[in-house]
C-alpha cells in the first residue's frame, strides 16, 4: 500500500517579519487534546530575504517561537490547519504576506516616514490633477496574460498595454501629482518635509518620469511645468519650495547631485504620498503601496486593468533604481518602457492552497484598514 | 502527553548534571570528577569571563523589525500573539503552551522570555536584532531553565520523569546563573591541552537554539522599553547580506520586492534606534569580534 507523504504545516510565523517555522507532520485536530509533535519528521526555518529552508532539527525550537512574537500556526477561519504540499507553497505565502504587511497606515514605511505629518483624509491637489487628467483614462485597457512555458507550479504573466503613449502620459502626470500631494506636509514648515520633497523632486527629474521633461531636467524646468497646475489646484507651498530650491541650487549642480544626497533613502521612497485617484482603492496612501499590492495580491488584477491603475506601479519602478547617466545615454527605450519590462519579471505567482489565498486577501484588507495586528493596542488586547 | 508512563530510565540522564543537588554542588561534583592539567585554569578563565559586572553575563531578547519599531515608538515591549495576524484562530489555546506553562509554573501573559548570553547576537531564529537588557529595571532575580523550555515536550524528557527533571533543571538568576553556565560550558571544553578563550565560552553559553532560558516577570501589566535596553546587537550575517544586496542594486540589478522591503525596513529600524538613543553594534561571538563595531 502506498504511504502518503505528510503535508507541511506552519508551526510558528512572524508574518510582518517574514520568518516562519514549518514541519512535515500531522495536523492538529482542533477538537482533540492530542499533540502532533511526535509526528513531525522534518522542521525547517525560513526567513526573508532569501527564504531558503534551514533544517532546525527539533520542533520545540519552532513552538518556542510563539513566545517571541510568532503566531501559532496558520489556520482557516474554522480553526483547521492549512496543509501545504510543498515548502515552495509556504515560501510563496510567507513572501506575499511579508509584502502585504508593508501596506496600510501602520506599515513600517508609514511609521518610518521622514516627516511625521499624516496625509489629510481629503482629496489633495494631486488627486484633483489626476481626476482631470485621467477622466477618460479607463478607456485604455491593460491585458494580463499567463505566459506559456512558465514553471508548472508558478504562473508568470505578461502585461500588454493597449496604448503605450497613454501609459507614458499617465506616469508623467502622476509624477506631477505626487509633487502636488506634498502640499500639506510642506505647510507644516518642517525642515524634514522640505528635504524629503526636494529629494523626491530630484528623483523624479533624474528618472525622466515627469511628463514633458527629459531625464536630468532642472528644478527650474520642473517649476515651469508645474506652475500653472499648482496654482490652479491650490498647491502654493509646493511652488514656493520649488522656487527656493531652484534659486539655491549651485551653479553647475544637477539633479543627480541632489538625488545622491544622503537625505534620500529607500525609507524616503517608501513614504512618498499617493494622490487619491478615483481609479484605485482610496485607502492606499503611499505610492509604494500601489506597487506592492498588485505584486502580492493576485486578486488585484481581477478588476484593476486600466492604464491609470498601472501608472503608480510603473512610476515606482521608474524611480527605484539608482540613476545612471551612462545607462540613460545608451538605452534604446524610454524609462517607462524599461520599467514595464522590469515589472514583467516580478509578475510571478506560485500556486498556493485556496484557503491560503483567501487568508492573504483578508490580510491585505486588514492592513489597508490599519488592522494588521501590528499596533500596540491590538497586541495589548491579545496579550491580556 | 504528560500522563504517559516514563519510558526512559532515570539513570540514562547524566549525573552530576541531572541531580537534585543545588547547581553549585553539581559544579563541585563535576570538578572533583575531572582532574586534568588545564581544568583548574579553565574554571578560573570561565568564572572571570562571566563574572565581571560590566562585560559579563546578560539577559538578551531577540526581536524582529515589527516588534522593535513598536517598542521604540510605543515605549513598551509585548511578546505574545494570542490572536493570529493572518488566518483563523485556533479553537483552544495551544496544548503545548499550556503544558510548558504548567511545568514551568509560568503565568503566560506576564512572563517574558529571554536567554543568558556573553556577547554574541542571541537566538537569531527569533529576531535579527538582539536586545541586551538591564535587569535592574525589569526583574532582578528572574527564573532560569537550563534549556529551551519547549524541549520538555520532546524525547527524551517528554518520555521520562518529566516533572522531576524540570525541577532539577530550573534555577534563579541571583543564586544559580554562574553555576548553570559553568555546568554548560566546562564539560564541553578540552582540559588536557590549553586554556579556553572567552570567544569559545560565549559560543558555548548560547549557540543556535542551545541556551539557558530566562523567564522575566516585570510585574502585573508591566514590561520593558528602550530605557531598559543596554544595547542592540546585530550579527554580521545580516549586515553582509544587506551590503551584498545594496551592491547588486548599485550595479543595476533589479532587486526583488522582498529584498527591497527588507533593506527598507533595516533603514527604518536604524533611524528609529538612533532617534531613541539606543546603542547599536554589530558583534560576533569570538574574541575581538565581540567588540567589533
Amino acid at each position: 500500500m502506498e504511504v502518503r507523504a505528510l503535508d507541511w504545516y506552519v508551526d510558528a510565523w512572524a508574518v510582518h517579519d517574514g520568518k516562519v517555522f514549518a514541519s512535515r507532520r500531522e495536523p492538529h485536530d482542533p477538537y482533540s487534546e492530542r499533540s502532533t509533535i511526535e509526528s513531525a519528521d522534518t522542521t525547517v526555518f525560513m526567513a526573508v530575504p532569501d527564504l531558503q529552508a534551514v533544517p532546525v532539527g527539533r520542533i520545540s525550537t519552532a513552538l518556542r517561537a510563539t513566545r517571541s512574537g510568532f503566531q501559532d500556526g496558520f489556520r482557516t477561519s474554522d480553526g483547521d490547519e492549512i496543509p501545504f504540499t510543498s515548502l515552495a507553497q509556504i515560501r510563496e505565502v510567507v513572501r506575499r504576506a511579508f509584502l502585504i504587511a508593508a501596506i496600510g497606515p501602520d506599515g513600517p514605511g508609514a511609521i518610518g516616514a521622514p516627516a511625521p505629518a499624516q496625509p489629510p483624509d481629503l482629496d489633495g491637489a494631486g488627486g484633483r490633477l489626476l481626476d482631470e487628467m485621467f477622466r477618460d483614462g479607463s478607456r485604455f485597457a491593460v491585458g494580463l496574460d499567463e505566459v506559456e512555458g512558465a514553471s508548472r507550479n508558478a504562473k508568470a504573466f505578461h502585461l500588454t498595454v493597449e496604448n503605450p503613449d497613454a501609459l507614458r502620459a499617465a506616469v508623467g502626470y502622476l509624477a506631477l501629482a505626487t509633487l502636488l500631494e506634498f502640499e500639506p506636509y510642506l505647510q507644516r514648515d518642517d525642515s524634514r518635509a522640505h528635504s524629503w520633497f526636494i529629494g523626491w523632486a530630484a528623483v523624479l527629474l533624474a528618472s525622466g518620469a515627469v511628463e514633458g521633461l527629459h531625464p536630468g531636467a532642472s528644478f527650474g524646468q520642473l517649476l515651469e511645468r508645474l506652475n500653472d497646475r499648482a496654482s490652479r489646484f491650490g498647491a502654493s507651498t509646493v511652488l514656493d519650495a520649488l522656487h527656493r530650491v531652484s534659486r539655491a541650487t549651485p551653479e553647475g549642480w544637477s539633479v543627480y547631485d541632489v538625488r545622491s544626497d544622503a537625505l534620500w533613502t529607500r525609507a524616503s521612497l517608501a513614504a512618498v504620498p499617493l494622490p487619491r485617484g478615483a481609479f484605485w482603492d482610496r485607502r492606499l496612501r503611499r505610492l509604494s503601496e500601489m506597487h506592492i499590492l498588485p505584486l502580492a495580491d493576485r486578486t488585484f488584477w481581477d478588476q484593476q486593468r486600466c492604464v491609470p491603475s498601472l501608472a503608480p506601479m510603473v512610476l515606482y519602478e521608474v524611480v527605484r533604481p539608482p540613476p545612471s547617466v551612462v545607462a540613460e545615454m545608451t538605452a534604446s527605450s524610454t524609462p517607462v518602457e524599461r520599467a514595464l519590462d522590469r515589472l514583467q519579471s516580478a509578475l510571478v505567482f506560485a500556486e498556493v492552497p485556496e484557503e491560503a489565498e483567501a487568508a492573504l486577501k483578508v490580510f491585505a484588507d486588514a492592513c489597508l484598514n490599519g488592522e494588521s495586528g501590528r499596533s500596540a493596542r491590538a497586541r495589548e488586547v491579545a496579550h491580556a | 502527553m504528560s500522563n504517559q508512563p516514563p519510558r526512559v530510565s532515570r539513570r540514562s540522564f547524566d549525573p552530576p548534571y541531572f541531580d537534585d543537588a543545588p547547581w553549585s554542588e553539581r559544579v563541585q561534583a563535576w570538578i572533583a570528577l575531572v582532574k586534568a592539567t588545564f581544568s583548574d585554569g579553565n574554571l578560573r578563565v570561565v568564572t572571570a569571563a562571566i563574572g565581571d559586572h560590566d562585560s559579563g553575563l546578560r539577559a538578551v531578547v531577540n526581536i524582529g523589525v515589527t516588534a522593535l519599531l513598536s517598542m521604540v515608538t510605543n515605549g513598551r515591549y509585548l511578546n505574545l500573539y494570542e490572536r493570529p495576524v493572518i488566518g483563523g484562530q485556533p479553537r483552544k489555546p495551544s496544548l503545548e503552551r499550556r503544558e510548558v506553562d504548567r511545568a514551568m509554573g509560568i503565568q503566560g501573559g506576564n512572563t517574558y522570555f529571554a536567554a543568558v548570553a556573553l556577547g554574541g547576537a542571541g537566538v537569531r531564529y527569533y529576531g535579527e536584532y538582539c536586545m541586551v537588557l538591564d535587569l535592574s529595571g525589569i526583574d532582578t532575580d528572574p527564573s532560569l531553565f537550563d534549556r529551551d523550555s519547549y524541549d520538555i515536550l520532546v524525547s527524551p524528557i517528554a518520555e521520562a520523569d518529566r516533572d522531576n527533571l524540570v525541577r532539577q533543571l530550573k534555577g534563579s538568576w541571583a543564586n544559580d546563573v554562574r553555576d548553570m553556565v559553568l555546568m554548560k560550558v566546562l564539560p564541553e571544553v578540552i582540559h588536557d591541552r590549553q586554556l579556553v578563550t572567552t570567544g569559545t565560552v560565549s559560543d558555548l553559553i548560547l549557540k543556535d537554539q542551545e541556551f539557558i532560558e530566562v523567564h522575566l516577570r516585570p510585574g502585573q501589566d508591566r514590561s520593558f522599553g528602550a530605557s531598559e535596553v543596554e544595547e542592540l546587537r546585530e550579527s554580521p550575517d545580516e549586515v553582509a547580506v544587506a551590503t551584498r544586496l545594496a551592491e547588486r542594486e548599485a550595479a543595476g540589478e533589479r532587486l526583488s520586492e522582498v529584498d527591497y522591503r527588507w533593506l527598507t525596513d533595516r533603514e527604518i529600524v536604524a533611524r528609529a534606534v538612533r532617534q531613541a538613543g539606543i546603542r547599536s553594534r554589530v558583534v560576533t561571538q569570538h574574541g575581538r569580534g565581540y567588540q567589533w563595531k
